[in-house]
């Protein structure tokens, strides 16, 4: 290290500390939340790109002949619509975005993190802010995949296919009534897409945040409220509400916050046939309130998980001796 | 004789003040009480056996952890109420080699500190980067833990900073890396006036920056004084001592350690050398060499004294 060999800086009085302005640390968390991201991107980029691929080979073959009943819930347009189901597999990452986002930076090795000159829990939730512009990013990236296929494999737009939980029939229904299975979107259920990003993401947020093994919480978080729903299910099987409703299926559920679609029965007959089902039915009065209520609730939780640093409790024990302390 | 070492610095002011700083960790007590003092200006080396609680201590400082107790002051702006503002005045070495994005590319990790310090003398910065050797295109993770520790440095350093907290700076640095830091850290000390407070056990390798000593053992300061003084008061007395010699009494807790050989016995004494020479005397001991300890000796008398 040849030090004595290089010009000599003049000398310097120590550098006047300034702080850093709150829009270069929010710029540079997105850049380094983009950085930190990059392995998953590339992979969900060549994921969509294998897939793209399979979807133009399938619709260019040429289409097997319809018949039977066999082909029910086959739709009679075999190209790719365009819904907001498109960014569905986005929703699902987010729940993983915030693990990629904090590897490595679990509350007791965030060290570097907190030793900036930033205040801590404001520094984190711009981290979270950055990783949540690129979780948007990844949704808008995901309808617009979505909106090319659609096209370049001739399916429709604004058309989503609704669920169908069971379909019993006799007799054989005219095909037209499977046409009502492919539905128009909603001008509301547009927005879905990036309110359950958001929601899946906060819920990612906090049990990165706030624990070394967040993929253990999460994980170990829908293991349970399964078991639990199994195990209840099991033990009442006529009408068990229980914790799995009122974190899933519930009319504040996570699944009506996310799709607000709500599942309906229906009868349909004709001369000689009849067909029912249930349907997954969209419902703006269903989805409003629950989305604003896991919205809402994620966000304070991830906002007190910001804050959250190995030994809060004894901060608040000093807060509360300082206090009486006067 | 006088035995109390000095734990209160008289020089003021001073840019780290603890004031009883208190750590603990479930039922283990990492800092207990420590009361830190050091001056504008001071080159402090804070020594203490593994577990001593100088790491700890040096988190406190910069709130990456908090106290449980007790008050700190860094620039006399307390960390826990203005955190950003004292993180913003200090240059941090941690202990940890594994510091930062290991999956950024040095260059890059560099780029990214440098926002957070406005103050980023990109020059220099450079110019470190060549004397420490640093490849900016290698990725963080994969350097060896000298590597690491000198990009640790540089990321202090570069902002010229007012206070540099380096816990232990020269770990994982082979001796030519280590002398050539060590330059580069004087060199840096003689540009811009710094107080720097250096936390290590490996005494011997700072001795030549430092000018303040704080010896910490079980989470306290069991001493705290300026080099000089240290000098001047802490020294080696061999003396033979007559058969069935009962010791000298006077002494008593003025020694910190004791080491003999037949008639021949060592001495590491604190106090002021006529006086010890008297006591010694009397005691029927003859006094043959008196000689200041180096300061790694001098740290190993302290940590050996007995409570």
């Amino acid at each position: 290290m040849p030090s004595d060999t290089l010009p000599r800086v003049p000398p310097l009085a120590p550098a006047q500390p300034r702080l850093p302005r709150l829009g270069a640390v929010a710029r540079e968390q997105l850049r380094a939340a983009g950085l930190a991201l990059r392995p998953e991107l590339i992979g969900l980029a060549l994921l969509l790109l294998g897939f793209g691929v399979l979807q133009l080979l399938s619709a260019l073959a040429p289409e097997p002949p319809l018949s039977g009943p066999g082909v029910h819930a086959r739709m009679e347009n075999s190209g790719l619509n365009f819904s907001p189901g498109s960014a569905g597999l986005g929703v699902w990452l987010a729940f993983l975005t915030p693990v990629f986002l904090w590897r490595n930076e679990g509350p007791t090795r965030r060290d570097y993190f907190w030793s900036l000159p930033v205040e801590q829990s404001r520094h984190a939730l711009l981290r979270l802010g950055a990783g949540w512009a690129w979780q948007m990013a990844v949704i808008v990236a995901l309808l617009l995949f979505g909106l090319a296929l659609a096209v370049l494999t001739d399916g429709e737009l604004g058309v989503m296919t609704r669920g169908v939980s069971s379909m019993g029939t006799s007799g054989h229904p005219p095909s037209a009534v499977y046409r009502s299975l492919s539905v128009p979107v909603l001008s509301w259920q547009w927005v879905t897409p990036f309110t359950a990003a958001t929601i899946a993401y906060l819920i990612g947020s906090v049990a990165a945040l706030a624990s070394d093994y967040p993929l253990r919480w999460l994980l170990g978080g829908t293991i349970a409220l399964v078991l639990l729903h199994t195990v209840l299910e099991t033990v009442s099987p006529l009408d068990v509400e229980g914790p799995f409703d009122l974190v899933w299926a519930g009319r504040f559920g996570l699944r009506a916050a996310m799709n607000g679609e709500r599942w309906v029965w229906e009868r349909l007959a004709g001369s000689g046939w009849s067909l029912e089902r249930t349907i997954a039915q969209p419902d703006v009065s269903l989805w409003l309130p629950a989305m604003l209520l896991w919205l809402g609730a994620g966000a304070a939780a991830a906002y007190l998980a910001a804050g959250y640093r190995p030994g809060t409790l004894g901060r608040l024990r000093r807060w509360g001796w300082e206090k009486r302390a006067g | 004789m006088a035995s109390v070492l000095p734990l209160r610095l008289d020089e003021s002011p001073f840019v780290v003040a603890a004031h009883g700083l208190e750590k603990r960790f479930g039922r283990q007590r990492a800092l207990a009480g420590l009361e830190l003092q050091v001056p504008e200006g001071a080159v402090y080396v804070l020594v203490g056996p593994n577990g001593a609680g100088k790491t700890t201590a040096l988190k406190l400082l910069l709130d990456l952890l908090p106290a449980d107790g007790g008050r700190a002051e860094v620039f006399g702006l307390d960390p826990y109420r203005a955190g950003p503002a004292v993180r913003a005045r200090v240059g941090y070495v941690p202990e940890r080699h594994d510091w930062g994005y290991g999956w950024m590319r040095v260059g890059r990790l560099l780029r990214h500190h440098a926002t957070y310090f406005p103050a980023w003398d990109a020059a220099y910065a450079e110019r470190l980067a060549h004397a420490f050797g640093i490849d900016p295109d290698r990725r963080v993770g994969q350097l060896s833990k000298g590597q690491a520790r000198r990009v640790h440095l540089l990321m202090a350093m570069a902002h010229r900073p007012p206070l540099l907290l380096l816990d232990e700076p020269t770990d994982g640095l082979d001796p030519l890396a280590r002398d050539a830091t060590l330059g580069l850290l004087a060199e840096h000390l003689a540009d811009a006036p710094t107080t720097v407070l250096i936390s290590t056990h490996l005494v011997h390798e700072v001795e030549r920056l430092a000018d303040h000593v704080g010896v910490l053992r079980d989470g306290r300061l069991s001493a705290q004084l300026p080099l000089a003084m240290l000098h001047c008061g802490l020294r080696r007395y061999r003396a033979d001592v007559p058969e069935d010699w009962a010791g000298a009494a006077g002494l008593n807790g003025a020694v910190l350690r004791r080491a003999g050989l037949g008639r021949e016995i060592q001495w590491s004494v604190w106090g002021e050398e006529a006086e010890v020479v008297r006591q010694l005397a009397a005691s029927g001991a003859t006094v043959r060499d008196v000689a200041p300890l180096p300061l790694e000796d001098a740290v190993l008398a302290l940590l050996s004294r007995k409570e």
